[in-house]
């Protein structure tokens, strides 16, 4: 896979995309884009490309047909007086249903390339466990980026289905919306309105475009090549070797993988929004400052934004406001007080939000594990808010303007996603609770003792390089959180300042960076899934 | 307008809420919080709200909503 932070990208690829699509006229920039994303995303996925097309085909294919049956509907009900109501209702319903066939046949196939594809091993294993069966799985390769062109597929098809965009005649359109360089291996999950609409636009990108975007890559690759691909190496040693481990190791072992992980997907996240303000196209946010955030609603409010939107927007909605839930919710409207009447159907519609989280991010238990091990704290948040409620009111705590409080929050915060990071990165869940355990009956604080060995592969200037970086991301970050535009301060400084400024990120980054012998660069973790 | 505010102080209680206070924007309500107050809105007023009333022209301000309430039940509330 052709990393983004890598020198073949910067030059093969996106060099020259940029250059063509810069020096060309507004009418064929969206093309431009596309030939530019094809060739990459053909080398990227080693040829492998039948998935991304076939998704493409879907989406473009069924997109048309919704449209066409929802424009039928309309202009069928226009030919019919108002005072025929019930002929014009039945009219909707039918047309109702043909729309709601089509967009549940495409969005069926669409996970059916996803399961096929990505989930195959695990449903054959988990078969195989349960029946003492020995049936072979398919190994279908795993296409590079399947995971997000497949969330985009099915948005774009939601959104024409609720009547939220058009659908396109074109099939290019679809193909360069679902296969853009930037967004195709790790997102940001943008949707059509979002991404489709400005790729396809050919907006001219100016100078400042230019400028700002070439800072924020530079600020991306910091994060990636100084702190994550150095985290990685005592990471590595941790968890590969967690039996030798215990206590305070271990706990540094998951807090740095947590850093490395921030880092990393972050560090890509600006490498690729960078790359995309270069060319005049706002890509959407995927983080937030998320280590600031005070409870796990607000900490997936922060962290990977895109995929939680899409949650949101297309798995907690489409349950929530379905016509079986409606039932369930009458339901409970007379069995229980009023909060919990309404909190149980919003609990319930959670459990698929959160499963699908789990269960997107990996082919295994652990990951359905991972996405359970929040919902059931939200669940408990969210079921024991009155206790709390009256609890804060008896010991006199103001939640909303206590400081002490929103530190504590923010703690509790912090060590519930700790955790999280343990069961995401352990081996499987055995591992990830025997480190548990470790963590909290074995004292050792090797993590600290002097001499090369119990540094974890990483020599002084690793641990040096690490802290700084570290202190200027929490900087950066605690600026940004009081609202600070640092990077548009930099853009305002005069000439004279600003083009060393300039000069030495870029140094920073190539003299600081995690490169050659003894490194080894992490993997985009998130293109994986 | 009063059983309408009642549903929203039992949501969020520490929020303040009259007949203008932008509800999105204000932060009385996210999208869980919306889903619950959809619900309540439902059982209160027996009425069905589908995924498409909820734009911010209906649920902007508790006004909007008594005023989208009204239409769904054909009379005042």
């Amino acid at each position: 896979m052709i990393a983004y932070n890598t020198f073949s990208f910067f030059l093969l690829y996106f060099g020259g995309t940029f250059l063509l699509y810069s020096l060309s006229p507004k009418k064929i920039k969206w093309f431009v884009l596309l030939l530019g994303s094809f060739v990459f995303y053909f080398f990227t996925a080693k040829g492998h490309v039948i998935s991304l097309l076939i998704c493409i085909l879907i989406s473009w294919g069924a997109g048309l047909l919704i449209q066409l049956l929802g424009d039928t509907m309309q202009r069928k009900v226009k030919q019919v007086p108002k005072e025929e109501k019930g002929k014009r209702k039945k009219i909707r319903d039918r047309y109702g249903i043909y729309k709601r066939c089509v967009f549940t046949v495409a969005v069926v196939s669409i996970v059916s390339i996803l399961l096929v594809c990505k989930y195959d091993d695990f449903f054959v294993q988990t078969v195989n466990a349960i029946f003492s069966t020995h049936i072979k799985p398919l190994s279908v390769v795993h296409a590079v980026g399947l995971s997000f062109f497949v969330l985009e597929g099915i948005s774009y098809l939601a959104d024409i289905y609720f009547g939220r965009i058009e659908a396109k005649k074109n099939p290019l359109r679809i193909a360069l919306y679902l296969s853009f360089m930037l967004t195709v291996v790790e997102g940001p999950v943008a949707k059509y309105a979002q991404l489709g609409t400005q790729l396809n636009a050919g907006k001219a990108n100016t100078y400042e475009d230019v400028s700002k975007g070439f800072l924020r890559v530079i600020w991306g690759i910091f994060k990636k090549v100084v702190i994550a691909d150095r985290a990685v190496m005592l990471v590595n040693t941790v968890f590969d070797n967690h039996t030798e481990y215990g206590g305070f190791t271990v706990a540094a072992g998951i807090a740095f993988y947590t850093l490395q992980l921030y880092c990393e997907f972050s560090g890509v996240m600006d490498i690729v929004c960078g790359l995309g303000e270069m060319m005049g196209l706002q890509l959407p946010e995927n983080f937030a400052r998320p280590f600031f955030a005070k409870s796990i609603r607000d900490f997936w409010q922060r962290w990977h934004i895109t995929l939680g939107v899409w949650l949101r927007d297309y798995v907690f909605f489409g349950v929530s406001f379905s016509k079986g839930f409606r039932k369930i919710s009458a339901k409970t409207k007379n069995r229980f007080r009023p909060y919990y009447a309404t909190l149980i159907p919003t609990l319930i519609a959670l459990f698929f939000v959160w499963f699908t989280n789990g269960f997107w991010h990996g082919a295994g238990w652990k990951y359905i594990v991972y996405g359970l091990y929040y919902y059931v704290l939200m669940a408990l948040g969210m079921l024991l808010e009155p206790l709390f409620q009256k609890l804060s009111e008896k010991l006199k705590i103001d939640r909303q303007t206590s400081k002490p409080f929103a530190l504590f929050r923010q703690l509790r915060t912090f060590f519930i996603v700790l955790i999280g990071m343990l069961i995401f990165r352990a081996q499987d869940l055995k591992t990830a609770a025997q480190m548990f355990r470790s963590m909290i009956t074995k004292i050792d604080f090797s993590v600290f003792a002097a001499g090369h060995e119990a540094r974890f592969g990483m020599s002084l200037y690793d641990h040096g390089a690490i802290a700084v970086g570290f202190a200027v991301l929490l900087l950066v970050s605690i600026l940004r959180e009081k609202g600070v535009d640092v990077r548009g301060k930099i853009f305002a400084l005069p000439y004279y300042i600003k083009v060393p400024v300039y000069i030495a990120a870029l140094f920073i980054v190539i003299i600081f960076g995690a490169y050659g012998e003894g490194y080894g660069a992490v993997d985009m973790i998130y293109a994986n899934f | 307008m009063e059983t309408i505010l009642n549903i929203l102080r039992e949501i969020n209680p520490t929020a303040q809420v009259d007949e203008t206070t932008e509800l999105m924007e204000e932060g009385v309500l996210d999208s869980m919080s919306m889903v619950m107050f959809v619900s309540a809105l439902c059982n209160a007023y027996d009425v069905d709200i589908s995924l498409r009333d909820v734009v911010p022209e209906n649920f902007a301000t508790p006004e909007c909503v008594r005023d989208f309430i009204a239409e769904l039940c054909g009379e005042e509330v």
